[in-house]
This record gives C-alpha cells, structure tokens and sequence, in this order.
C-alpha cells in the first residue's frame, strides 16, 4: 500500500490518500451490454473513447465505444440498440429493456435520466423503468441543469434559470437582471441546486460575468452572495454544492471559489488555471463537506481535495483523466487506458 | 397580423440589409429551411412534437467565420467534461449580433475554436468538418430576438435563394371532435360532413428540386370567397411555457394537430354548400392552391 501524504492539515490532522490498484480499460468493445451484469456491485464510467462497467473489486466487466448519446449509469443504460436509430431504457436491476421512443439525446443528472430535444429547448423526464414521466419545453436553448430534492433547475442561454417541481411543472423563473445584477450579455454557464432545493449557483452573464448564490425566501428567491468573475469566458464551467449543502465550489477560470453558506462568503483558491482547453475542469462532491477536482494547472492536469474551503491536495494524474466517479471515500479519476483508484481520508471526524 | 407580429415584421425590413452579412452564412452549398416544421415525425410517440426554429446550412469543410466585432456569447463543446449538456449535445456557438439578435450555430459537423481569438475583421468561431460521411458538412442555424423574446425565421437574413419550386400539399384533414374528414383529390362529388368545429390540419412540405429551399412560408384559408385564416412563419415567440408558432399558446405541440399534421387553425362550418380554398406559399413566393368543394350538412 501506498501512502502520500500531502499538505499539512490545518487543523491538525492530515489528508490521507491511499492509491488503489488502478482497473485498465483494455480489451475489445462489445456491441451489447452482457447479460447478468448487474448480478455483482457495478460502477459505471464514461472515458473519452469508451464507456462501460467495473465491479466494485477492480475488474472491468463492460466494455463499448462511446458514441453520441450512450449513457451508462450504475442502475440503467441507455443505448441504440438494433437496427434502429432509436434509444433503449435497458434497467439493469430489473433485467429489463423498453424503446424510448422519444426524439433527442439522453442526458443524466446525478442520475436522473432526461431525454434532451435535438435543439436543446425541451426535455423529458424518464421514469426508473425508462417510461417518460413529464415533458418541458422551455423555448430557450438549455445550457445546463441540477436535479436535488424534487426538484430541477434549468440555465439558459438568454440568460435566465427556470425551476421545475417533481411533475415538471415551472416552480420559479430566476431572471438575475430582475435582482438588479445586470450585464450587456445574458447567459447561464454554470448551474447547481444545494442537495435540499433551498439554494442555487449560477455561474452567469458577461461584462460582467458573476458568480451568484440564490436563495429561496418564502414564496420567491432572494440574492444570498455574488461576487464578479475576473477571467470571464463563454465556456460552460463547473459548479457545485457539497453533500451537505454547506459550502459551494466553482471554477472562476484561474481557480476555484470556495462559498461558505452559512457565512455567506467567496473565498478564492488562486490555482492558475491554463485554459489550454476550457472546461476541462470537474468538480465533485466527497464526504459531507468536501470536494474533489480535476482541473489543468502547473502545466499538469491535476486532481485535488478542497475539504472545508481549504486545499488539502493536488497532484498531477496525467493528461487523459477526463472524469472522476466518486463514493463515499473512493475516488476513481477515469483515464483513457486506466482507471486511477484513491482512497481518501479527510481526517475529520 | 398581431402588433409585436408587426413590429417584428418591420425589424426585419429595417434590418435586412445589415443582417445580411453579419449572421456569417459562408459560401454555402445549400439552404434547407426547417423553421415551424415537424421536428419530431418520426418518432411514434405523439406526445413531443415541437415545431423546429432552424435552417439547415450546407457549407464546404474549413473554418466558420463571423464579421468582427460580434461577441461569442456562449460555446459548448463535446470536450467539455464540466458540463453533462456540452459533453453529450453537439457542438454550438451563440455570436450576439447587433439589434438584440444571437446567433446560434449547431450540429456534429460544427467543432467549436477552444479558444477564440477576436480580430476587428472577422472571428473564427469554428471548424466545419465530416469525417464520417463523404457529403459536405452541415450545421444549423437559429436566429434569437432576445428584445422582443422571440425565434424568428433565419430565411429572413439568408441571401437569396433560387427555388422555383412550389411547396406540396399532401394531406388536408378537417380533424372534428371524433371525427376526421381527409381531402381526397379523386373524390368527384362534394364531400359531406356535420355542422360543426373543426382543426385545420394541413401536410405540407417544400420540397428540395435544386440546392435550396426556401420553405413553407404564408398559410391562407378562404371560405367562400373571405380569407379565414392567414398565417406567417415568421417568427416564434419564446415564454416560460415554451414556443408559441401561429399564434397558438405555447408549448409548439400545441400548432400540431392529433394527426400529427401542422394545425393551421380552427374553422367554423355551417350547414350549407361551402367552398374552402388552401392556399401555402414558400418565402420565395412559389404558391400551391387546393380547392375543396363541401356540403355541411
């Protein structure tokens, strides 16, 4: 075993990385997911080129080409199957499979299935067993979206966030305009509901670009914290509550911005972000109150743990980890040829 | 014609000429406008139809370019691991043009610039490229009026197309409460149907004879002799519930008939010997003219 030990914990205890075996995607792609695959703990991943299944032990069990629109995740996957061009619901815990019949590409939002219309203005929501829940069309372009606690929020390119209940039914517009908070462009590029509904991230506009954090006060929404964002850009960029809803992070485009909920404060983490490629950035939540990242910086693409608003650690893992499946402690950071596995202990108890 | 239908409509003439260069339509190969069709026909499941609010550009391969001074608002990328729409939608490019008006650009042939440079004469935004298919590549192209909150037609700010070909009615259904009444060309007598309401349902397309189309433009429906219903694809308004084409309410679901037809309009028959002209016109101005000869009875 493997231990690093990497930045100095400031209060007292140290962050605890222990490197796992690493599972290698090697092998031929299957045309077909194989049968009794969901009989053992699987894990999905997405990779650049491939996507599939690993078990919980470290073995790759699936293997196939990712093409446009194949979605694997733990409890479904939803491929073309047959001649058709058509997508198939396949419910892996059931053992049972049903054509979805519906025109786009699917989507999945901390594992809500979603079908997404071909121009990107409406969605419908897919039940567990794949049968379409509810529709919305929004009549703006979708640029990104949130699932927590019933409910669904939806950034748009002209630049407001609209909430949807459980049955799909349009909850609140949040235009940040109608706040006061203007700028000479409009759009939404990044967004994130706390895990109970009660807060919203949006990551938005141009000239100026601002990083803003709503909160729901009685029967509407009010501003809890904004701050601007200096290196603003048209890309798309990670936002994202911790588990417990008490911190946020985002990437600012040169580094992360850690937000403190209860304090209701920004508290940036200068990284030097190379937007070499734009977001090319992931944020994930670990533990209640922390995060893990990849984000390029240092000439390196590096993973990283912010626990309590605080760095714990970074290191470079290579050029080709592209995403990372986080449970509980264990961290997989998906590359193109292997699956980087770590174990982390915050420390914290 | 609606007032905001009108100020819009006048937008379009003051603005024509300006627009024309701006939305950055390179030498294009062929113009296939999709605006207010049925965009999901082929699909069995009749609860999503949408209307479409693009034109379908086909270009030669190499860089897509827009006039300088345009502002790229917004880029989605296949690459981009931050975000689950960019990574699993094609690529797109938003370019804010002058008037409240965005640009959108879209397709799998459209490889977005990761880094976009501006220069006072003209800004690369893209790739155009197939390496799947041997055929030329294509994107979509969507036209935003973000003051006026409404799609509107892109054939609008396109040069002008060489269509001589006039669009092609192929189903005319007078949809009843229970009932639908179907035209029948062969049909030598009256048709015969109840007094009553009916939705106007109508499948039409403008068929692609040469490398452009300019498609499906001016609905008009006269019952004996008095214009009834007359309806432009000019525009698509944009609110909380969604898309709102000839008028109706939003979602767009709402201008497609049960039948899976455009829904022009709802029509009042009286009992009595009528006779219903449909009339459909392309931007272009080719027009198709069916009469139907009916007996309410």
């Amino acid at each position: 075993l493997i231990y690093i030990f990497l930045i100095p914990d400031t209060i007292g205890k140290d962050t605890l990385v222990k490197l796992l075996p690493e599972i290698k995607i090697l092998g031929e792609a299957e045309a077909n997911l194989p049968p009794g695959l969901a009989d053992q703990e699987i894990r999905a991943f997405t990779g650049k080129a491939h996507i599939g299944y690993y078990s919980a032990k470290g073995n790759l069990t699936a293997l196939l080409l990712r093409d446009l629109g194949s979605l694997v995740e733990d409890e479904f996957a939803i491929l073309r199957t047959g001649n058709t061009k058509e997508f198939s619901f396949i419910d892996l815990k059931n053992k049972k499979s049903r054509v979805i019949g519906e025109e786009g590409l699917p989507l999945a939002f901390t594992g809500n299935p979603f079908m997404m219309r071909n121009d990107q203005m409406g969605v419908s929501k897919l039940g567990k067993d794949g049968a379409v829940l509810w529709r919305y069309e929004f009549g703006k372009i979708v640029t990104g979206a949130s699932i927590a606690h019933e409910r669904s929020a939806f950034g748009t390119l002209s630049g407001e966030a609209i909430v949807l209940d459980g049955k799909g039914l349009p909850l609140y517009i949040i235009d940040p305009s109608a706040f006061g908070l203007s700028a000479k462009y409009s759009c939404i590029y990044g967004i994130s509901l706390s895990p109970d509904g009660s807060m919203l991230a949006m990551l938005h506009d141009l000239e100026p670009q601002r990083l803003t954090i709503f909160n729901e006060r009685g029967s509407g929404w009010g501003i809890l914290a904004s701050t601007v964002i200096k290196k603003e850009s048209p890309y798309p960029r990670e936002s994202m509550f911790s588990n417990d809803g008490s911190q946020g992070l985002f990437d600012s485009g040169e580094g992360l911005i850690h937000f403190d909920a209860e304090e209701k404060e920004f508290r940036h983490i200068p990284l030097e972000f190379e937007n070499v490629v734009p977001g090319k950035s992931m944020i994930s939540p670990l533990g209640d109150d922390g995060f893990a990242f990849l984000a390029n910086f240092k000439h390196a693409n590096n993973f990283g743990l912010v626990i309590n608003g605080v760095l714990r650690a970074s290191f470079p893992v290579g050029t080709e980890a592209a995403t990372l499946n986080v449970r509980e402690g264990e961290v997989d950071i998906i590359g193109e040829a292997e699956i980087m596995r770590l174990f982390v202990d915050s420390g914290i108890q | 014609m609606s007032k905001k239908t009108f100020l819009i409509f006048c937008l379009f003439i003051v603005s024509f000429s300006a627009l024309f260069g701006q939305l950055g339509i390179p030498d294009f190969k062929r113009i296939i406008v999709l605006f207010g069709q049925i965009a999901s026909k082929d699909y069995p499941t009749k609860g999503n139809p949408y209307l479409e609010t693009s034109i379908l550009v086909e270009s030669s391969p190499g860089p897509l370019r827009v006039p300088g001074g345009s502002k790229v608002l917004y880029v989605q990328h296949i690459d981009t691991a931050s975000s689950v729409i960019a990574a699993s939608m094609p690529g797109m490019i938003a370019v804010s043009q002058e008037d409240n008006l965005v640009s959108i650009y879209s397709g799998n042939d459209l490889i977005p610039s990761q880094n976009i440079s501006y220069s006072d004469a003209e800004t690369i935004i893209g790739i155009l490229g197939n390496k799947v298919r041997a055929a030329s590549p294509y994107y979509f192209l969507r036209v935003y009026d973000s003051k006026n909150k409404a799609w509107l037609n892109p054939v609008l700010f396109a040069p002008s197309l060489e269509d001589r070909g006039s669009p092609q009615i192929d189903e005319i259904i007078l949809q009843g409460k229970d009932k639908a009444y179907r035209y029948q060309k062969s049909l030598k007598n009256r048709s015969r149907i109840p007094q009553g309401r009916y939705i106007l349902e109508l499948g039409v397309e403008d068929i692609v004879r040469t490398n452009s189309v300019s498609g499906l433009y001016h609905f008009r429906v006269i019952l004996d002799g008095s214009v009834i219903i007359e309806k432009k694809l000019d525009s698509a308004s944009a609110n909380e519930r969604g898309l709102s084409f000839f008028g109706f309410t939003p979602p767009s679901s709402k201008a497609v008939g049960i039948n899976n037809f455009l829904n022009v309009g709802e029509i009042s028959l009286l009992r009595g010997l009528h006779n219903l002209e449909i009339i459909v016109a392309d931007y272009a101005g080719n027009t198709t003219s069916v009469p139907w000869s009916i007996t309410v009875e």
